[in-house]
């Protein structure tokens, strides 16, 4: 079963030229105590697509169509009140700014007693918690980690405990975007393994927003990689890295420097901008930067399916 | 050849707190190390181990509290404001955030040609533009643009235009690849790459990204908490890293490769503040291979080519050794 | 350059585009044509006295009437908007030129200047204009001069320290550290990449500020504290009228309309101005 399941999701926004189409007919799902992972670079909508799970779309944006099913609700059709029950306690979220969870005019351990204020626990359970939380992530002392205020913490510390807060109600998806990105590598590893440790003994799903590959390709079970508001191509983590379909995926994987060893007279790019998102093209949308385009990619590409790797590109079926 | 830029004993401290109980703190504690010309060296560390302060203290805008900065043989931090302005013409710096580093209300054509303006330099300013905008691959209507309507790749190139366009002998550059796409980093790294070998650059590249570093950089120093802690030529490091520190950043790069589960070298994440520095090796606090001697005695910085201040330095391949989590 | 106009003619279209700053525009343009254009326009001499035509009705001869003494009001009315409008723009581009290297200074300067400069702006604030106005005037006599003394003295302060705290806000900017890492001096970092880029705000605030300037201007003149008779003035005439506002009402509304109609149109244009020049505002609809 799938803890959530996007289906054909359009999402576009009313801006003054025109209606920017950020998601076009986004399909994919994240099974139970599963980690995937959305990979693709500024512009593929990554921010949309949580924005749009958690009903929290600008007020320029509108829903065009398909649906977010998540416990066999549709998030598109629930009211405000109904979609507040469900973020929060059953869907969480961590940032990157860690300071977008935490109130910097409140100590910690109020802040971490105030989101358990569904669970009819006293204060003095509450608080015991939210320590046994604190050191769950690792927290050095935790009990005094309470009574101080978020500024009083590292960059670190403050994504842990926003990574804390997150996990405190135990939520059945944790939507994570970018959590790592703003951190020094050294501390990336650590936050990482702090993640997974977690989503082990919470046993909830994940969706891990990032764009960074390396850091996707040790973490996640599944990938989706977003170009433009599509999905290009959805598999295993091992299919998508180790034989990728789409050739957007090939070059996004060749370009990464981590990948090269040693010193390289020409780092491989990707020549070439998204495409004017007011005016998608009619057919393949990273044929004006393939370098294995032909006549066909102005048709719309087909989804080829092949062992429940998809790749969204007419000459799928040769690789 | 001889270095153009020498820097010696650098130290820059900064003073904190309150006025009554104002503390000093050394956010670059004493480093030195030579660029010659057609170099590259890189500084590599992570937020709050100085770098950034380095390099604004090596281009004078930061004040230097004691040690000496020698460029083209001259010494430049007791330089006065105003001899060290035409200076500047020779030495460029290219600052983090590839938009936010351009005037927002400058056209790109204006923006590259500041340079000339600023140092009264007698030329058509309109084929300078030109000629500046076709060297970083822009098309010459870029000219017209503002700042706000070009995308992070572009506002970098227009960056490095405006850097290179009094032909300077040193070009420092901070986090040349922050803020932009995987498939464009590439694209800036050639771009620099490629003028520095035909302009005959010398060039500082500041980044806490290490795998950006092995493709461009000669040399590289890896700082922590305002010092070097290993300085050497850039494939010897990435080879056999003595470090700790070194080696737990090389490993902190993982490659998108999900057959090669990573060897990271997991920190405690914690670090030390500069107002209260570990005694002894300042990195003991965080580093696996610590035994009792680090937490006393500050180590050297031993070696010619190869500095590396560390008791016990890494045999090449080192993993760390067994420990119960740190709780 | 090209871009520059269509950027102007932009602004220009947008600013057409909100019906109230149309009107505004309208409303001001007919101001400036009516005091640049008095001479042709009005027909009478404004000084003209003529004892015979005392308090006369409106008609087609005078078509605001005659004041007590027998000065065509029309002309009077238009000839006292050269005043208004004149006092106003001089002493607001004075103010802005002021405040803008006041507030330059304070934001970019060391912190003990910028200390100093505060408490000055904070103790020409701390003045009543009313009590300002009477120092002045007790000081100087009655006159032009004072009213536009007062206006910049009341100012400047606002002014300053709108520029000051984003100057404030800039001084760390990337692009400022790099203006000054390409060798550029003091003076060109503030006159070339921190002035275009606070002045914006300022200027709108400004072009609210002119009926404010103009309501002072009038209101000293009221009181006998501005412009000498027998200049003509907005306040002077709406003073006259209210003497007699029992038997010719008329004087004091072709003293007060002018008044109400100019701060409503500078009101409207500085406005609709800020709207338009807001990026957040920008793109809307």
């Amino acid at each position: 079963m799938s803890e959530l399941e996007i289906l054909d999701l359009s999402v576009s926004f009313a801006t003054g030229g025109g209606d920017l189409q950020a998601l076009n007919k986004v399909t994919f799902k994240v099974p139970e105590h599963r980690i995937v992972g959305i990979v693709g670079e500024s512009g593929c909508g990554k921010s949309t697509l949580i924005d749009a799970i958690l009903g929290l779309l600008a007020d320029n944006g509108r829903i065009d169509g398909g649906e977010i099913l998540f416990e066999g609700r549709d998030l598109t059709k629930l009211g405000a009140k109904e979609l507040r029950e469900i973020r929060g306690p059953r869907i969480s979220t961590v940032f990157q700014d860690p300071m977008g969870a935490l109130n910097p005019v409140f100590r910690v351990g109020r802040q971490m007693t105030n989101i358990q204020y569904r669970s009819g626990l006293s204060k003095r359970e509450k608080a015991r918690r939210a320590a046994e939380m604190l050191r769950r992530v690792r927290m050095p002392d935790p009990e005094a980690a309470l009574s101080r205020y978020p500024h009083e913490f590292s960059g670190g510390m403050k994504q842990r405990i926003a990574i804390a807060m997150a996990m405190m109600m135990e939520p059945a998806l944790l939507i994570a975007d970018e959590p790592t990105t703003a951190l020094d590598a050294t501390l990336e590893a650590a936050t990482i393994d702090l993640l997974l440790e977690l989503q082990n003994q919470i046993g909830c799903s994940m969706l891990y927003v990032s764009h960074h590959m390396g850091v996707i390709a040790e973490l996640c079970d599944e990938v989706v990689v977003m170009y433009a508001g599509e999905v290009v191509e959805r598999g295993t983590t091992r299919q998508v890295f180790l034989k990728p379909r789409h050739p957007y995926t090939q070059r996004l994987i060749e370009c990464d420097p981590a990948r090269l060893a040693g010193r390289a007279e020409k780092l491989p790019t990707i020549p070439g901008d998204i495409p004017d998102l007011r005016a998608r093209p009619s057919g393949c949308v990273f044929a004006a930067r393939c370098s294995l385009r032909e006549e066909v990619c102005g048709e719309p590409p087909p989804e080829n399916v092949r062992e429940g790797h998809m790749a969204r590109c007419h000459r799928a079926a040769e690789n | 050849m001889s270095a153009i830029l020498e820097v010696r004993d650098l130290e820059v401290a900064f003073r904190v707190g309150p006025l009554v109980r104002r503390r000093s703190l050394l956010a670059v504690a004493g480093v030195s190390f030579d660029v010659r010309p057609g170099e590259t060296f890189a500084l590599v560390g992570e937020s709050g181990s100085g770098k950034t302060t380095l390099a604004r203290a090596v281009n004078r805008l930061q004040r230097v509290s004691a040690g000496s900065v020698n460029f083209e043989g001259r010494r430049i931090d007791t330089m006065s404001r105003g001899r060290i302005r035409p200076m500047r013409q020779r030495m460029a710096m290219m600052f983090q955030d590839p938009v936010g580093s351009l005037s927002p209300r400058m056209r790109v054509g204006d923006a590259v040609t500041e340079p000339f303006r600023i140092h009264k330099v007698e030329a058509s300013l309109k084929e300078e533009t030109e000629r500046l905008l076709s060297l970083v691959g822009l098309p010459a209507d870029f000219a017209n643009r503002y700042p706000h309507q070009l995308s992070g790749g572009q506002a970098r190139r227009v960056g490095v235009a405006r850097a290179i366009a009094l032909r300077p002998k040193l070009i420092i550059a901070d986090e040349p690849t922050a803020g932009l796409d995987v498939s464009v980093q590439g694209e800036v790294l050639n771009l620099l790459n490629d003028l520095r070998s035909r302009l005959g650059l010398a060039m500082i590249i500041i980044t806490h990204n290490l795998s950006v570093v092995s493709h461009v950089a000669d040399r590289m120093a890896v700082m922590y908490l305002g010092r070097f802690v290993e300085t050497g030529p850039t494939e010897e490091i990435f080879r056999a890293p003595k470090h700790p520190y070194t080696a737990a950043l090389l490993s902190a790069n993982p490659e998108p490769d999900p057959d090669k589960k990573s060897a990271r070298i997991s920190l405690p994440a914690e670090v030390p503040s500069l107002l209260a520095r570990p005694a002894g090796c300042e990195f003991h606090t965080r580093c696996p291979w610590a035994r009792d001697r680090c937490a006393k005695a500050a180590p050297r910085s031993e070696g010619r080519n190869r500095l590396v201040a560390c008791h016990f330095p890494l045999a090449p391949n080192a993993s760390p050794p067994e420990k119960e989590t740190v709780q | 350059m090209f871009a520059a106009d269509s950027d102007a003619v932009g602004a220009f279209r947008r600013i057409f585009a909100e019906p109230l700053g149309g009107l505004g525009i309208v409303l001001v343009v007919a101001m400036i044509a009516g005091a640049v254009f008095a001479d042709l326009l009005a027909g009478a001499d404004p000084f003209r006295i003529s004892p015979r035509d005392r308090f006369l009705d409106p008609s087609l001869d005078h078509l605001l009437g005659t004041d007590h003494l027998g000065r065509d009001l029309f002309s009077r009315v238009l000839h006292g908007g050269r005043i208004a409008l004149s006092v106003a723009l001089f002493s607001t581009a004075a103010s802005l030129a002021i405040g803008i290297v006041l507030g330059l200074i304070a934001g970019f300067g060391p912190r003990w200047l910028d200390n100093i400069l505060i408490l000055l702006f904070d103790a020409i604030k701390s003045f009543p204009t009313v009590m300002l106005a009477l120092a002045l005037v007790t000081l100087f006599g009655p006159s032009l001069t004072a009213v536009i003394v007062v206006v910049v003295l009341v100012n400047v302060p606002g002014y300053a320290r709108i520029i000051r705290t984003q100057t404030l806000a800039l001084k760390s900017a990337e692009f400022v550290a790099a203006a000054e890492s390409m060798g550029a001096g003091t003076a060109r970092v503030l006159r070339v990449h921190i002035l275009p880029n606070v002045i914006g705000p300022l200027l709108i605030l400004a072009s609210m500020d002119i009926p404010v300037v103009i309501a002072i201007e009038a209101g000293m003149s009221f009181l006998g504290l501005g412009v000498r008779p027998p200049t003509p003035s907005w306040g002077a005439i709406l003073n006259d009228g209210f003497t007699a506002i029992r038997d010719t009402p008329w004087i004091a509304v072709a003293g007060g309309l002018p008044i109400i109609l100019t701060t409503l149109g500078f009101t409207f244009l500085g406005e609709t101005l800020r709207d338009v020049f807001d990026p957040r505002l920008r793109g809307r609809g």
